[in-house]
């Protein structure tokens, strides 16, 4: 028996004019390159939960328009995707489903819409891999594949059961940063975020002996290796934290990682983490303007920090990491000012990287459901929209005309090669300064 | 390769971890799976290595290693120019006041 899992991969934007202006923008383009070379870590974990008699193959789909022959040596098929590439995978299960090969779809989207994706494949995975992958191969086996495969108790898998993810299936040379997961959740509950809360409320973590295990695995095939840890809020517990980047710092890797603004509080963290091969970190700062802020997570926190963002910013870039701070346009107190209040935010602040998009009703989230409620989505089912840079939904305080011409206006202002080059000069002044890091 | 480039070869392989023989005038750094962070690290060990500063608009300018080694070149060229001509004024001005 033969299983393909497929991923469909890279970044999807469908403004004209953003892709237009994104060939010439080096920042806009480098990270772009980047996602769309970041293995399916879902699929790698299932590769390694399929029973040995088994072959499996990873299989990157790019743009299935392109595929004229579908592979037929598969008795099943597994496939994907994010909202913004949906509608892609629903027309490559489809494809699969006529050629009389059997289909299972799975994913973020999924997880919200199953009914919807039922309409394409002929098995829907409505929560974690890891809870009833193993389950529907053998139904599979046993021909009596269900409709649909849904977690009783979402969030409850035990992260410490985890297996290694299958990184052997990956080409070396195809793929220059390999994804490693720490943890799932985040505890802030913001409206937008479609990450960390579908597959259960809470927040979960690995222990660090297994994150250090698989790291070591993939150093085998990767000496010189990149890391990007796939969690939502990295380093939420501190004292773990410590522990954690206490582990790999022999490992000598260098990585990258998402998470929240409180680490600057912590000058012993921020300095394990330089030593421990920190580049950068992505940090969800949302929005310059405290109206907008307001509400954005149940607690406030978000809002909370705001009067110290530059402070932070300082702290954390001071100790050789560099910040990619996040921004979301769109917000609901949000006007056309604030473009240039985001840019000059930015300017101050001296981000070595920084990342603006449009905010993003993506299904299954309370901001969905809100915009929903209150007639505010452009069209029903927009999910080839949902890819962060395109607008699916009307803003507030103003057109969508306005929002569109205003990122235009804040892409061409931070991604352009001037400002490129005059961070990349600050990050040079700043590990002039700092001892030398352990290199891989 | 002159001796600037053979110098700017060996950091950008001890930097990086890859082997001297990989490295040619005219990889880039791109092409050697050297990420952009990595390329700053790599301009940093240099300029302490000749003590110089490439300034900002310069950066523009590096893609390949030969690129690499012209601007170090080019740049500490300049900077033993200098301190040349200052030693040559501090020499003089030491010598004129002797004997005068």
């Amino acid at each position: 028996m033969k299983i393909g899992l497929m991923a469909l991969s890279g970044v999807r934007v469908k403004n004209e004019k953003l892709i237009k202006l994104g060939v010439t923008l080096p920042q806009f383009v480098s990270r772009g390159k980047v996602i769309a070379q970041l293995p399916s870590l879902s699929l790698l974990i299932m590769a390694a939960m399929t029973p040995d008699d088994i072959e499996v193959d990873y299989v990157e789909v790019p743009d299935p328009g392109k595929i004229k022959e579908l592979d037929r040596s598969y008795d099943l098929v597994a496939i994907t995707s994010y909202s913004a590439q949906i509608y892609e995978a629903y027309e490559l299960a489809r494809r699969y489903k006529e050629a009389g090969i059997a289909t299972v779809i799975g994913g973020t989207h999924v997880i919200a819409e199953p009914e919807e994706a039922a309409e394409y494949a002929d098995s829907v995975a409505v929560g974690e891999a890891e809870v009833f992958w193993p389950e529907i191969v053998e139904d599979f086996r046993n021909n009596r594949l269900k409709p649909f495969y849904r977690d009783d108790a979402p969030g409850s898998y035990d992260l410490s059961k985890s297996p290694l993810p299958r990184y052997d299936l990956l080409d070396p040379e195809q793929y220059n940063r390999i994804t490693v997961q720490t943890s799932r959740g985040c505890p802030h509950d913001c409206e937008f975020c479609a990450g960390s809360k579908l597959f259960g409320k809470g927040f979960r973590q690995k222990p660090v002996e297994l994150v250090v295990k698989e790291i070591e695995k993939i150093k085998e095939k990767w000496p010189k290796l990149f890391i990007e840890f796939a969690d939502d809020n990295t380093f939420v517990d501190k004292k773990w934290s410590k522990e954690f980047l206490k582990a790999i710092m022999p490992l000598e890797v260098k990585w990258f990682t998402e998470t929240d603004i409180s680490v600057a509080d912590d000058e012993e963290l921020l300095k394990l983490m330089y030593q421990s091969g920190c580049y950068q970190l992505l940090i969800g700062l949302e929005s310059t303007s405290k109206d907008s802020l307001s509400g954005i997570d149940t607690h406030n926190w978000k809002l909370k920090q705001r009067d110290r963002y530059l402070e932070s910013i300082n702290k954390i870039q001071s100790n050789g990491i560099t910040v990619n701070g996040c921004f979301i346009v769109g917000l609901d107190a949000d006007s056309p000012g604030i473009f240039k209040e985001i840019r000059d935010f930015i300017d101050k602040s001296k981000l070595i990287e920084a990342q603006v998009t449009v905010l993003t009703p993506y299904p299954g989230t309370p901001l969905y459901k809100r915009l929903k409620f209150e007639g505010r989505l452009l069209k029903e089912k927009y999910w080839d929209r949902c890819t962060m840079f395109d607008i699916n939904f009307q803003p507030k305080n103003m057109t969508v005309d306005e929002m569109e011409k205003g990122l235009l206006w804040i892409c061409k202002e931070i991604y352009n090669e001037g400002e490129y080059l005059k961070r990349k000069r600050y990050y040079m002044d700043i590990i002039k300064k700092l001892p030398r890091r352990v290199k891989s | 390769m002159n001796s600037i480039e053979k110098e700017v070869v060996a950091v950008i392989a001890q930097e990086s971890g890859i082997d001297e023989s990989e490295v040619s005038l005219d990889s880039t750094l791109y092409d050697l799976g050297i990420d952009s962070l990595s390329t700053l690290e790599i301009l940093v060990a240099l300029e302490n290595k000749y003590d110089i500063r490439i300034p900002e608009r310069e950066l523009r300018d590096i893609n390949t290693v030969r690129e690499i080694a012209r601007i170090i070149s080019e740049k500490s060229g300049c900077r033993k120019f200098f301190l040349g001509a200052r030693i040559i004024k501090v020499f003089r001005k030491f010598f004129l006041k002797r004997r005068y």
